[in-house]
């Protein structure tokens, strides 16, 4: 799938940004790596980004700016953030996830009092895990296990979450790269998502909820 | 970062050692870690090498560090010679030379000497006085970039790089196809294929291939 491509002039004259500001934000982790794609061009190498993708994601960091540091952005635009912290209160009057989810995670991991931004993460994993009526309860409480006990370790985003069922036991995955992987016939992919999809999404959710 | 196991590597001589969590890594003559390793603080004088990531809060280095990873740390002071795969650190400060086969990323760094980074260069403040051999890197992308060659001896040594990006540029001996930013100033004895300025753009003795305002 070919996405379209903004040259890194463009990008900075169509958001009036610099280039310092764009550097800084890279190192801060605000723009992944990968959305750095270079290329030859007859000036050399150029860089180009996707384009929907990093306009986005400029104005939003133009946006949030105002009211966050630098550092409270990284930490909201990466996985490891530990600055959210919601009350449990807050954040079902959010409807950010279902009741289900929350006991469940609650059933495994203890009671929520306070609810961070990775926690926000594995709930909304299992949500979306639970929606697709691939998985029960059990598996859930598996998922969250998998999810808080390794989730951390992994420092990289790029990882997904794969449920894997096999005559009517399920398996919980964490892979770290997104290449594809195989399955034999007798078994079901019954969830794989994508982690950093997840955390976009869980993100969107935070801005539209004003956090 | 994580809990630091309440121990500490000292290494005084020749040895090797493996690699894991301490508290301190101090290492005085000619040592080697054979792994992974992170600590608070680290300390090398003589000869040292780390195989594999080192992750230090604090790292010294007088004579020559090698880590064959990636550095991550905070500040990082070097007098001698750093050979690494790559580093992220808030502050870099060097007395003498540094080579990387990967990217450097780096808040402040100031660098007294030379550098040659096969990977690219992103700094927010970047203050380098070329010195003792000629400094090569890929890109280098920032927000203040200052570049001087200036030295007792009236010998003067060059950077060479692909590409400049910044939004306040000052170089002096330096060689590069492609310079862009929002100021940009030229000092003696660079030689830049193209220019691309936003606001100003003042070379009082480059050659430049063509300037433009953007």
């Amino acid at each position: 799938m070919d996405e379209t491509l903004i040259s890194k002039k463009e990008l900075l004259e169509e958001t009036n940004i610099t280039y310092g500001q764009l550097y800084r934000w890279k190192r801060k982790k605000l723009i992944p790596e990968d959305w750095f794609i270079r290329k030859s061009t007859f000036t050399g190498q150029e860089t180009f980004f996707p384009k929907e993708k990093i306009l986005e994601r400029v104005n939003r960091i133009k946006e949030l700016k105002e009211d966050l540091s630098l550092d409270e952005l990284a930490n909201a635009f990466s996985p490891n953030t530990k600055d959210i912290k919601l009350s449990k209160e807050d954040f079902e009057k959010h409807n950010i996830v279902s009741k289900n989810a929350i006991q469940i995670y609650e059933e495994q991991q203890g009671t929520l009092k306070t609810i961070t931004f990775q926690t926000t993460l594995y709930l909304y994993i299992l949500d979306k895990a639970l929606e697709t009526g691939e998985i029960g309860w059990e598996e859930g409480k598996q998922l969250i296990q998998t999810l808080s006990d390794y989730y951390p370790k992994l420092e990289k985003n790029h990882a997904s979450i794969v449920v894997l069922r096999k005559l009517g036991v399920a398996t919980v995955l964490l892979v770290t790269n997104a290449s594809p992987f195989f399955v034999d016939s007798k078994t079901k992919v019954a969830v794989h998502l994508k982690i950093e999809d997840v955390i976009n999404e869980v993100f969107n959710v935070f801005v539209r909820s004003g956090y | 970062m994580g809990n630091y196991a309440m121990k500490d590597l000292k290494i005084v001589g020749d040895g090797t050692y493996p690699g894991g969590d301490y508290e301190r890594v101090a290492i005085t003559g000619n040592g080697i870690v054979s792994g992974n390793v992170v600590a608070k603080e680290a300390k090398f004088t003589g000869s040292c090498t780390v195989q594999g990531d080192a992750t230090f809060q604090y790292f010294k280095i007088t004579g020559q560090g090698d880590v064959e990873g990636d550095l991550i740390s905070e500040e990082v002071k070097v007098t001698g010679e750093l050979n690494v795969g790559s580093i992220r650190t808030e502050l870099l400060k060097i007395k003498g030379f540094l080579n990387s086969s990967g990217n450097i990323e780096v808040e402040e760094m100031n660098v007294k000497g030379g550098f040659d980074i096969e990977g690219s260069q992103n700094v927010g403040q970047l203050v380098v006085n070329l010195q003792m051999a000629p400094s090569a890197v890929t890109e280098i992308g920032g927000e203040e970039i200052l570049i001087k060659s200036k030295s007792l001896l009236n010998r003067k040594y060059r950077l060479e790089a692909d590409l400049i990006e910044g939004d306040t540029i000052y170089l002096e001996y330096t060689t590069a196809k492609v310079v862009r930013g929002n100021d940009i100033e030229l000092g003696p004895g660079c030689q830049i294929g193209l220019v691309e300025y936003r606001e100003n753009f003042e070379n009082r003795d480059s050659k430049v291939g063509e300037a433009k305002k953007i």
